[in-house]
């Protein structure tokens, strides 16, 4: 086929605006981490590895680590597992269907600030809809964010319910795809629904799945803002994460180089992580490639 | 990565191309229109001043607002404010900076802050304007022999107390921690294992609020964090007893205080007292507006009085809230402004929070007009204790970031880094003891310095 | 919000219905319980959709709930709003609204919002409209790669890429402007653009362009004309994604706007709420103000957008 020249450009130039305005930035910030600069004012001074040393052996590092891996990995679980089960109660055929899928996509929409300060609201623990309503039952009310589990399932919690409208409509649009034969043939051979749901829908939903996970893991690992608005890492760094160590480091104190640092060795830790998943459960079209 | 179609979907959406490149079109027409605005404004002839205001109180940003249309009408100079809630002054000071646009003018709450923008080069001093006028106890402070801010308020933090509820239970104002330990108490309400109505409300938050409002009782006690040369002392003999001392008491405190403090700042400090959930808070006289607005009933049911040592010694913790002038080459302009702004609006600046803006000229306490407010006329009471407090010498008035032997860097380090915060919170959620608390702390200041 | 944890129980409730059709079959080799069977059978059916009903109903109270007492706590009138917490408020007072619009520049920051977000979608509709066809279309190596290396633009903590924007735009002129910004909710939302209509445009048939090719079109007029109307769902999916980063954005808009003539409703928002006082009222008559606009649009593109995913994005 004759390559058309005004395609041919408008490819090379838009390819080459979006490298520059995403691969700039990046490269500009990776570059910063080998710079010591103790503000956005004073001249940057070249330090090479001594920004990476010193935050590996911060132990607030692995520390923001690991309340990171565990945030992200129990948020990505819930959401998938509760997403999986809601699409399969909506894709039921029953009445006010279209209505209650829009219903249930719903948070999904709204802005992280909004539904932070949403969740602030409810779970505030002096007036907060929740602490009248357990005072009514008698039951005392856990000072959230005062303790590390709770300020960590809060912040599960809140993600939970703002991003499982995602798999949900991931879900609802594989659970389209898989042809009811197999069910009805499944039927005939008497596999009951558990079965069913082993053998038919959760193959039929693994692409989908393998792309949500990987789109949600990405996501979660580098929430920033529905973190620093719940808790802003606290308390006592419990749920201080790589996100929200390199905004503390940037712009609390004011140490752009170590704040780079961070960023760049998530990026790396995540880049690592993503490659091997996708050596795991590549995604088919790699395969099929074009 | 696969993303295919199903055939049947295709189809599926009868949005006409047509339409849609019309809407493509006129957006990307409207979107070039609104986008290019900036540009033209900024283009405008004249001088044009850039103000950071934090005092993002209705009747403030009004009070403001008319002095610098005030000010444009008759100078031709415009004066365009930018608002920031206190919690963010300085990242944004230091953002506006770095990105080639500093402010002219800006508020500031925190010697911390303003010693932060001396060392970045981003202030000028304003020594002659603040020459001018007589002032209060420790507000034309000076730092290399010159004055960097011109100063309105001292946000003295007192202790705010219940009237009614003190008359109920038969309490007296507290002397000594054991007494403010003994009424917080009395006046602690436990429901369903919560406390419902909180003995007093102290923060300890990672924040400036922490830094200002938590630490009358332990400057009381008069645990310093650094001797006459600037060595960490606060581990170190005496200081070390009286720090020790100090986070048992909070300690205890903590206990009567109302859940959720983790994340109480300068609001939640002020709304828990109007709304009855804590008998005592620490605040400025902003607590008396907020009584004012949003629960009249409370405003003629409160009382302060300064923080107690353990043994009667009585502290007070404060930080001025004052003009900034930014270092550009409009940095002339900005001090004329700032001279008018103090002769011909200073009054009415003030008066926009009465109670807060607690003056820190002294000339401010003989103006009639001043004086004739009617919120500062049924106040009065309050406006004259807070004014003693000033006056006399048996209180101290002192800061995190102004410790040590005199205005320096290093205390301002120890405020930014929120040190003396996070002390608390190893206390009361770290579970830490008292002793270790305090030697960690001094450990963390020699580092931050 | 507490309720997803009682939700797993009733998620395999759900599967009751289901089992119906095999029950009676499995009961038919063991002959003696064929009646009981078909006497139960109308009232397991009947439990059956109760539960579906129950299940259903918690689901969208659970999604539900929550943004319905923003709104209602946002018509209390102030001396209320700490203290009342009944489920159904009437009559609405309207107070808290009108002093957010008195006290913020409310209607300005709503404009940038708008605007930001109209000019995010146009821009990276048709960036990455022309990026994903050529990377389907045009032949070269690693084509693959190109698209799957749009991932790695999320793997950078978005907030560290906002850094080296601010210094650039500094040099450049664009600090503190919405142009900057744009570029901003460019460098967040072209990649998910790239990637959903990489998938479109490659699972469809070069057959239809062709046949505009041998009319005498040009591969580009088969393009506008041919590919990128059936792509219409692909496209809405697209600007939704697009809309939806853009008019939620924080970070940036937080780092690269300073006055307040330029902000945008996230950061607006926010601000309320560091200040002096509290002002739930007016934070919560913000946060449904914010809400609103995307309930709109979510109600006459919610077809749109799930018949745009199920046809592209995420398929395996």
């Amino acid at each position: 086929m004759v390559q058309d020249r005004r395609i041919v450009a408008l490819f090379i130039g838009s390819i080459s605006l979006l490298a520059f305005i995403i691969g700039g930035p990046l490269i500009y910030a990776v570059m910063l981490s080998f710079y010591s600069a103790r503000s956005f004012m004073s001249e940057p001074e070249w330090v090479g590895l001594s920004n990476y040393i010193k935050v590996l052996q911060d132990p607030l590092f692995w520390n923001s680590l690991t309340n990171g891996l565990t945030i992200a990995l129990s948020s990505i679980v819930l959401q998938v597992v509760l997403g999986v089960g809601i699409a399969m109660v909506l894709n039921k055929r029953f009445v006010g269907q279209t209505i209650a899928r829009s219903i249930a996509i719903l948070p999904y929409f709204l802005p992280t600030v909004v539904a932070c300060l949403v969740a602030q609201w409810i779970l505030e623990p002096n007036y907060g809809l929740v602490k009248t309503a357990l005072a009514s039952i008698g039951v005392g009310m856990l000072d959230w964010s005062s303790h590390a589990f709770t300020a960590k399932g809060t912040i599960i919690l809140v993600s939970v319910w703002l991003w499982t409208p995602f798999v949900v409509t991931c879900v609802l649009a594989g659970l389209q795809t898989i042809p009811t034969q197999l069910y009805e043939a499944a039927r005939v051979d008497g596999a009951g629904a558990w079965t069913q749901f082993w053998h038919i829908t959760i193959p039929g939903l693994r692409s989908v799945l393998i792309v949500v996970i990987l789109l949600r893991g990405i996501w979660m690992f580098n929430k920033f803002d529905l973190i620093w608005l719940l808790t802003k890492g606290g308390p006592l760094n419990q749920t201080e994460t790589l996100p929200t160590l390199a905004y503390r480091k940037s712009f609390i104190e004011y140490n752009l180089g170590g704040g780079a640092a961070v960023a760049t060795i998530s990026f790396l830790l995540l880049s690592g992580v993503i490659l091997i998943y996708l050596r795991l459960f590549p995604i088919d079209d790699a395969k099929q490639g074009r | 990565m696969s993303i295919y179609i199903p055939g049947r979907v295709r189809m599926a959406v009868g949005l006409s191309g047509m339409t849609r490149r019309n809407f493509l079109k006129s957006a990307a027409a409207v979107g070039a229109a609104s986008l290019a605005a900036p540009a033209v404004v900024r283009a405008q002839s004249g001088v044009t001043l850039r103000f950071l205001n934090n005092e993002t109180s209705v009747a403030s940003q009004a009070a403001l607002k008319k002095a610098c249309d005030d000010y444009e009408s008759k100078f031709g100079v415009k004066i365009i404010v930018d608002s920031s809630p206190i919690s963010g002054t300085m990242q944004k000071v230091m953002a506006a900076v770095a990105a080639g646009q500093p402010y002219d003018i800006m508020t500031s709450g925190f010697i911390a802050g303003i010693l932060e923008y001396i060392h970045a080069g981003a202030i000028v001093p304003v020594t002659d304007l603040v020459k001018k006028y007589d002032w209060g106890k420790k507000a034309a402070w000076e730092y290399q022999g010159e004055n960097w801010y011109y100063p309105f308020d001292y946000n003295l933090v007192v202790n705010y107390y219940r009237k009614d509820l003190y008359a109920q239970k038969g309490l007296k104002i507290p002397e000594t921690w054991d007494d403010f330990l003994k009424n917080c108490q009395a006046l602690t309400v436990v429901n369903g294992g919560n406390v419902d109505v909180g003995g007093c409300v102290i923060p300890l938050a990672s924040d400036s609020s922490t830094n200002w409002a938590s630490f009358g009782n332990m400057f009381a006690e008069g645990a310093e964090l650094f001797d006459k040369d600037w060595n960490v002392v606060f581990d170190q003999g005496e200081n070390a007893d009286r720090a020790t001392r100090f986070l048992d008491f909070y300690g205890e405190l903590y206990k009567t205080m109302p859940p959720g403090m983790n994340a109480v700042s300068y609001a939640q400090l002020m709304s828990l007292f109007a709304t009855g959930k804590a008998a005592h808070s620490v605040y400025s006289g902003r607590l008396v507006e907020a009584l004012e607005t949003t629960n009249p009933e409370l405003a003629d049911k409160y009382g302060i009085f300064p923080s107690p040592g353990s043994t009667g010694q009585k502290a007070l913790s404060y930080a001025f809230d004052g003009f900034c002038v930014g270092k550009s080459n409009q940095s002339e302009e900005a001090i004329k402004f700032l001279q008018w702004f103090a002769e011909e609006h200073y009054v009415d600046w003030l008066l926009s929070a009465w109670m807060n803006n607690h003056p820190a000229r002294l000339d401010i306490y003989e103006n009639e007009r001043w004086k004739s407010h009617p919120m500062i006329k049924k106040h009065w009471n309050t406006m004259m204790t807070m004014k003693s407090y000033i006056e006399g010498d048996n209180i101290k008035i002192m800061a995190i970031d102004t410790s040590g032997p005199s205005i320096d860097m290093r205390a301002c380090n120890v405020f930014n880094a929120n040190v003396m915060p996070e002390m608390l919170q190893q206390k009361v959620l770290g579970n830490a003891s008292s002793a270790d608390c305090v030697a960690a702390t001094a450990q963390r200041i020699r580092s931050v310095i | 919000m507490k309720s997803h944890v009682e939700r797993l129980p009733v998620d395999s409730s759900r599967q009751i219905p289901e089992r119906e059709p095999i029950r009676p079959r499995s009961s038919l080799q063991h002959g003696s319980k064929v009646q009981e069977s078909t006497f139960w059978k109308p009232f397991k059916k009947l439990s059956a959709k109760i539960a579906l009903y129950a299940t259903v109903l918690v689901i969208c109270l659970y999604s539900l709930f929550p943004i319905y007492w923003m709104i209602i706590s946002s018509l209390r009138p102030a001396e209320r709003l700490f203290l009342d917490t009944s489920l159904v408020f009437w009559p609405p007072d309207l107070t808290s609204y009108v002093s957010l619009f008195r006290q913020t520049n409310y209607i300005v920051n709503f404009l940038n919002s708008a605007l930001m977000a109209v000019a995010t979608i146009t821009v990276s509709l048709v960036l990455s409209a022309f990026v994903a066809y050529g990377a389907t279309r045009l032949r070269f190596r690693g084509k693959t790669m190109l698209v799957a290396s749009m991932l790695f633009a999320y793997m950078f903590p978005p907030l560290m890429l906002a850094i080296p924007m601010a210094a650039a735009f500094r040099t450049i002129g664009l600090t503190d402007t919405l142009w900057g910004l744009l570029i901003a909710h460019l460098a967040i939302s072209l990649p998910l653009a790239v990637w959903l209509l990489w998938g479109f445009f490659k699972s469809m048939p070069f057959d239809l362009e062709e046949a505009a090719m041998v009319d005498g079109c040009s591969q580009f007029e088969a393009f506008i004309k041919v590919v990128l109307p059936l792509s219409a769902p692909g496209l809405i999916t697209v600007a939704i994604f697009s809309f939806l980063l853009s008019w939620a954005d924080y970070v940036f808009a937080l780092i690269l706007i300073m006055s307040d003539q330029r902000k945008t409703l996230p950061v607006a928002l926010q601000s309320l709420l560091g200040a002096h006082d509290l002002r739930w009222g007016e934070v919560l008559a913000g946060a449904s103000l914010i809400a609103l606009p995307l309930f709109v649009i979510f109600i006459f593109c919610y077809r749109y957008f799930v018949a745009g995913l199920s046809a592209g994005a995420v398929k395996g």
